[in-house]
């Protein structure tokens, strides 16, 4: 109810009665997906231990400002709105009074303030929409930045630590086994996605602030001003080759297993599996050749026979396979639909909605954040705080979308009619 | 200097008018669901009707070792205020209305399809639209008629709508619910037009009794949005005045034929 609440456009009627998801309480447990925002990551709030008696620093107007209006104006998700409120505060916030609301927010559960000013200009670059905020001041452009930047040091490090970047490339059994760990790489490249967003984000930032103001940073914050968000570009393409490139020599083993499956006397569950194996790293497997073409790093990779033994491979599969390659292409890609239906969240109308740019443009309709892990959908009869899928029935809720609205016009309409002629006399010329 | 010069009279007229804007046709590409659950029957409806049983059974496998597929079912029955001919009964001892297969996966999809279409489209008849071949039809119905007492017991003991009822405001909230009636409505037709062999006289009675009230909700937002409209003009011409009116039935004041 507080939720639905808070989001324009959504009544909150229906929730009075059919109790609401959770959106925005829990959604650091989740990865975005393709061009997904990293607002996860932002939106998470500082770690207990940060919460200190700090706060007894605020004033009763600063912890009433904090509670009444910052928090209710981060959850409400209007970036312009937040940004009115928060970004002339900053500039006059003393370190001491930051770090106080900073600790008065995370015992509310809510973000630092760095990270909502910095998820707020997010918002507002994604949709080409800088200008719409407050310009830029000193103290707030050094919040967003280091913000920005311990963000992508966290999106990197956490794709340096997934399972198939060790050394030795994990070999599962099972065919299962190779879906979820293409699944985690799939999942990881989204993430560097969000990085390279966050590396734009960053330089856009750095360069909007007025050189006047630079001129006053003190060294602490001429350190952060100076962050060299170029350097992060070498290394995310850097981690995309290589995660691409493990990727493809795990789609070889995987083919090969695939071969094994069709050939051998099993189910046909695992024969579907394998069809689609077949089917989907075929694919995959010969892009990836084209698009790498001799210029692999990965000694798997540089056989100069592999393209040919591939096609052959690939040939004797889809033979094996038979009529179950488009069979199991149906299934598994229509599974994966139905999956983003249930469990996608758009980026508005807490998460029942796409962006407005999703009525002209496909590739717009595309982006939705996706849950990294396989969901269990939760009984609807028990409440949780975090219900799965997000809406046990979307139809449920998604009527009250307030997309329309009565409009009054004054229009003036002037008139003007010729009545008649007169003669007149002017005593000068003009 | 002498001369010739004309006078000219300036009228000015102010209109003032209230009106109600067409509503976006392209709207429900925005609502999370469509695209997805469409392209999902677009697979799933190819694949059934391509299947062997035998393939039909190592595909429902495949779906039942997921439990992200598991769909749960009889959802009104946390709203249900009163006995009910309807109410679902269960599979088994202990049955949690948890369901899990090929078939009740492509049945969500076609009720949340059919909602969205109902929803944010003027399309006559959203459920039959995409009831498909019917292979799921018994998966289908049991959802939608879940559909129908859902909505139908939420707007019974809504005091929201029980306030937008009391006292009509011209606003998006007054618009809203009118489009949760109609998708209310939506629901218990369809219930009752795609399958009425399968109810017993006391449940099709129960299924329109439902109706009573929620057309008599509709009749009454629809002819005070008509007055408004019309009332609110201080000037205007017969033919802008019918043009509001179409606006008004383009959508938000859809009729049903009964």
């Amino acid at each position: 109810m507080r939720r639905i609440a808070y989001v324009s456009g959504l009544i909150c009627a229906l929730v009075a009665v059919l109790p609401g998801p959770a959106l925005g309480q829990d959604r650091t447990k989740e990865r975005p997906a393709k061009t997904a925002p990293a607002k996860e990551k932002l939106a998470k709030p500082k770690a207990a231990k940060e919460v200190t008696a700090t706060k007894a620093k605020l004033t009763p107007r600063q912890i009433n400002f904090v509670k009444k209006e910052l928090i209710p104006a981060s959850q409400a998700g209007d970036p312009r709105a937040l940004l009115a409120l928060l970004s002339p505060q900053v500039a006059k916030l003393t370190a001491s009074h930051q770090e106080g609301m900073d600790a008065l927010l995370a015992e509310e559960g809510a973000p630092s303030i760095g990270r909502m000013l910095a998820l707020a200009r997010l918002q507002l670059f994604r949709a080409k929409a800088e200008s719409a905020g407050p310009e830029l001041s000193l103290a707030e452009t050094v919040l967003v930045l280091a913000e920005s930047k311990q963000q992508i040091d966290e999106l990197l490090a956490s794709a340096k630590k997934a399972s198939y970047m060790a050394d030795l490339l994990p070999k599962p059994d099972t065919l299962l086994g190779y879906r979820d760990l293409l699944f985690e790489v799939h999942v990881q490249k989204n993430e560097l996605i969000n990085a390279r967003e966050l590396v734009e984000f960053g330089k856009t930032v750095a360069i909007a602030l007025p050189l006047s103001k630079a001129k006053q940073a003190s060294d602490e914050q001429k350190a952060v001003l100076t962050t060299s968000f170029r350097s992060f570009d070498e290394a995310i393409a850097e981690l995309e080759r290589d995660m691409d490139e493990r990727s493809l020599e795990m789609r070889l083993d995987r083919l090969d297993l695939a071969l094994e499956v069709l050939a051998g006397d099993v189910g046909l569950k695992e024969k579907f599996f394998a069809a689609y194996a077949i089917g989907i790293d075929g694919e995959f497997l010969l892009a990836g050749f084209k698009a790498g073409g001799i210029a692999f790093h990965r000694p798997a990779l540089k056989n100069p026979n592999l393209a040919k033994e591939l096609a052959a491979k690939l040939e004797k599969g889809k033979m094996l396979a038979g009529n179950l390659l488009d069979k199991s292409r149906n299934l598994f890609i229509g599974l994966h639909w139905w999956r983003r239906g249930r469990y996608g969240r758009g980026p508005e109308g807490m998460g029942l909605l796409k962006s407005a740019a999703a009525t002209k443009s496909f590739e717009a309709s595309i982006p939705l954040l996706m849950p990294a892990k396989s969901p269990v959908p939760t009984n609807p009869m028990q409440t949780r705080s975090q219900p799965s899928p997000d809406y046990d029935r979307r139809h449920h809720y998604a009527w009250a979308w307030e997309d329309r609205q009565f409009q009054n016009t004054l229009s003036t309409q002037s008139s003007s009619q010729e009545i008649g002629r007169h003669s007149t006399e002017t005593s000068y010329f003009y | 200097m002498t001369g010739t010069v004309k006078t000219v009279e300036d009228t000015t007229t102010t209109v003032s008018a209230n009106y109600l804007p067409k509503s976006d046709p392209n709207r429900i590409y925005r609502i999370v669901g469509f695209l997805e659950y469409s392209m999902a029957l677009k697979y799933l409806d190819q694949l059934a009707l391509t299947s062997s049983e035998e393939e039909f059974s190592a595909i429902d496998e495949i779906i039942k070792s997921e439990p992200e597929f598991k769909v749960y079912t009889n959802l009104s029955r946390r709203l249900q205020l009163a006995p009910s001919s309807l109410t679902e009964k269960p599979a088994r001892e202990q049955d949690d209305f948890s369901r899990h297969g090929f078939k009740w996966v492509t049945a969500l999809a076609r009720v949340e399809l059919g909602g969205m279409l109902g929803s944010f489209t003027t399309h006559p008849a959203p459920f039959a639209a995409v009831a498909g071949k019917g292979y799921d039809a018994p998966e289908y119905m049991e959802l939608l008629v879940d559909g129908a007492r859902t909505h139908y017991w939420a707007l019974a003991s809504d005091p929201q709508f029980k306030l937008v009822m009391k006292k009509f405001t011209p606003d998006a909230k007054s618009l809203t619910h009118l489009r949760r009636l109609n998708l209310a409505t939506a629901f218990i037709k369809a219930a009752v037009g795609i399958s009425p062999k399968q109810f017993s006289a006391v449940q099709l009675a129960e299924l329109q009794s439902y109706l009573e009230p929620i057309n008599g909700a509709r009749k009454k937002i629809r002819t005070t949005i008509e007055l408004y409209l019309a009332s609110i003009q201080t000037a205007s011409s017969s033919k802008q005045s019918n043009h509001l009116v179409e606006q008004c039935f383009d959508g938000v004041c859809m009729q049903y034929s009964d």
